[in-house]
């Protein structure tokens, strides 16, 4: 039974939810109601004197998709949104375990008549409800924007915007959980994960600035390519990529359980 | 002894700790037997492997060797069933900061599937222990957070409590509470497996004790047994010079070196005997110190520590 666990995480956290999804979508909620269409305009066009390397380097892969209010929403608000939380992600999956075993709390709990696997779990189900919480407010931020503004973005593309940041902050979810399920040190987990985050980041950048065979390969081994807020801010959600980064977090969550359950807790 | 009566029983289980530097064996091949009903003292001094069983016991680390069979069932694969009938006080206890007394006890007791009954029977415990549940943890003191240890491991009544080194931190008058109750626990027919360094502590409540020294199970006796090795480091300071034949030759007495004016002894024996062969001297001071746990275990296996 889980339930008293995502309860208990639901119930602990929840304050989380509130910081980071209004953060986020105060700003994005200041970003579409300050700013106009001609703002717009005017700024798509000072970024188009950018060095293009600078300008991939801020998340600006293509200039002229600015010049729509959905992809100033894209590349404005969804081209560093996943790493901003990524950094929640690192943060929660060190509440699943990590914080509590360097903190000698683990003990107590597996003290008690709870299989390992359903404590992770449960802490992981838990901490999922709270990020879809955090993307609710991000569209509820996008919708209030829509209302206040004159920007005026399509509401489909919003949503569309909200849900794909799910499985990429997932993904780095369970990925800190499975590394704090195999290394236990707090510090080495963030390190890990997020020198994953940084490389991952700069590939995506390397592909996108310099067009060759290796820096496409390279790109490829980065999950910000398979997040495209580009694509999805032209084409819509695409769900081989948002499949495919959710099943990768899927993988890692089996790798979390797996290692967990067989190592020594607490030395 | 037949296998119902025995709540532990661990058949050469042993644990190595693997790091980069290589592999430190912390229990070898240990084998003991606790049974129904007993208070079981584990003493050892700091790093003799007391922890190290208790963890192996909880499934909390994973034998390298051998296995435990806790009432009948495999320490690790029946962990879950074997966890809802055992009460655990870690050494190092640490408690959600955030948290109030009452807020932990309500977690242990959702996680335990608990009902009112086990608030109830918390909150006496708690009560007993003299302890302040509306407080946050924040604001214990080491021993009143020690008392919230206790009362999580003891508030859903399990049948075999394993404590690591219980009373520390607790206020002398508190311990003789802890004291009373374990005797109450065994009276229902419910077992006690203590880890300890303070041997006062288990001859105070303990029926059986297991002496563990660097990883390796020495001995397992009655308390009864070792009590008769209870002895005392004494030295006693005179205003003159004394020759050690002035006690040599009293019961009890033995080892005696002499300083100039001062006298060192080990005293197995009765203090009046004692006072009647130095009556005569100018006492100035007297120094009684107890032994160690080391002390009295090379004592009882005659040993001869260098």
């Amino acid at each position: 039974m889980i339930g008293p666990v995502v309860f208990r995480t639901l119930t602990t956290h929840w304050r989380q939810m509130l910081y980071w999804g209004l953060g986020l979508a105060l700003l994005v909620l200041y970003m579409l109601s300050a700013i106009s269409p001609e703002a717009i305009k005017g700024f798509a066009g000072m970024l188009k004197n950018f060095p293009p390397a600078i300008a991939q380097l801020i998340g600006i892969s293509d200039p002229e998709l600015l010049t729509t209010p959905d992809g100033f929403l894209s590349l404005g608000f969804a081209a560093y949104a996943p790493l901003v939380l990524a950094i929640f992600a690192i943060s929660a999956g060190l509440n699943v375990t990590a914080n509590e075993e360097e903190e000698k709390l683990l003990d107590v709990v597996l003290s008690w008549p709870l299989p390992r696997w359903q404590l992770l779990l449960g802490r992981i189900v838990g901490w999922t409800i709270i990020t879809l919480g955090i993307v609710g407010l991000v569209f509820a931020g996008m919708l209030a924007g829509r209302f206040l503004g004159s920007a005026q973005i399509s509401l489909r593309r919003s949503l569309e915007t909200c849900i794909n940041l799910l499985p990429s902050t997932l993904l780095i979810l369970t990925l800190t959980v499975m590394v704090a399920a195999t290394v236990r040190r707090r510090w080495m987990v963030t390190t890990i994960v997020g020198t994953f985050v940084a490389l991952s980041y700069f590939l995506k950048y390397l592909s996108e600035v310099f067009v060759n065979d290796v820096s496409r390969v390279a790109g490829k081994l980065s999950y910000f390519t398979y997040y495209d807020n580009a694509g999805v801010s032209l084409h819509g959600l695409n769900m081989t990529n948002w499949l495919l980064l959710t099943g990768i977090a899927g993988v890692f969550l089996l790798g979390a359980l797996w290692s967990f359950q067989r190592r020594d807790v607490g030395l | 002894m037949n296998s119902i009566s025995r709540v532990i029983q661990t058949q050469n289980l042993s644990k190595v700790y693997r790091t980069r530097k290589g592999s430190t064996p912390a229990l070898t091949k240990l084998n003991l037997e606790v049974e129904k009903g007993e208070i079981f003292g584990y003493l050892g001094p700091n790093g003799a492997g007391k922890t190290t069983t208790i963890r192996l016991l909880l499934d909390l680390i994973r034998p390298t060797g051998g296995n435990a069979l806790i009432f009948g069932k495999e320490s690790v694969q029946d962990s879950v069933s074997i966890r809802r009938k055992v009460g655990f006080l870690p050494g190092e206890l640490n408690l959600w900061q955030h948290l109030t007394g009452q807020q932990v006890v309500n977690y242990a007791a959702s996680a335990r599937e608990g009902d009112g009954a086990m608030l109830k029977n918390a909150s006496g415990i708690a009560d007993r222990l003299g302890l302040d549940l509306t407080k946050r943890v924040r604001a214990l003191s080491s021993g009143n957070k020690r008392k919230l240890g206790l009362v999580i491991a003891m508030m859903h009544t399990p049948d075999l409590l394993i404590l690591d080194e219980p009373t520390n931190g607790l206020d002398p008058l508190l311990q003789q509470t802890f004291y009373q109750m374990m005797r109450e626990i065994r009276n229902e027919g419910r077992t006690v497996f203590l880890s300890s360094h303070v041997l006062g502590e288990v001859q105070a409540i303990c029926d059986r004790v297991g002496i563990l020294r660097d990883g390796e199970l020495k001995a397992v006796e009655r308390v009864s047994a070792l009590t008769h090795t209870n002895f005392q480091f004494v030295t006693i300071r005179f205003r003159d010079p004394v020759a050690s034949s002035e006690v040599e030759n009293v019961p009890g007495v033995s080892d005696v070196k002499a300083d100039g004016s001062t006298l060192q002894f080990r005293l197995n024996g009765e203090w009046h005997l004692l006072l009647q062969a130095i009556r005569d001297l100018h006492v100035v001071d007297v120094r009684v110190k107890e032994p160690s746990l080391e002390d009295i275990f090379l004592t009882f296996y005659g040993e001869v520590k260098k």
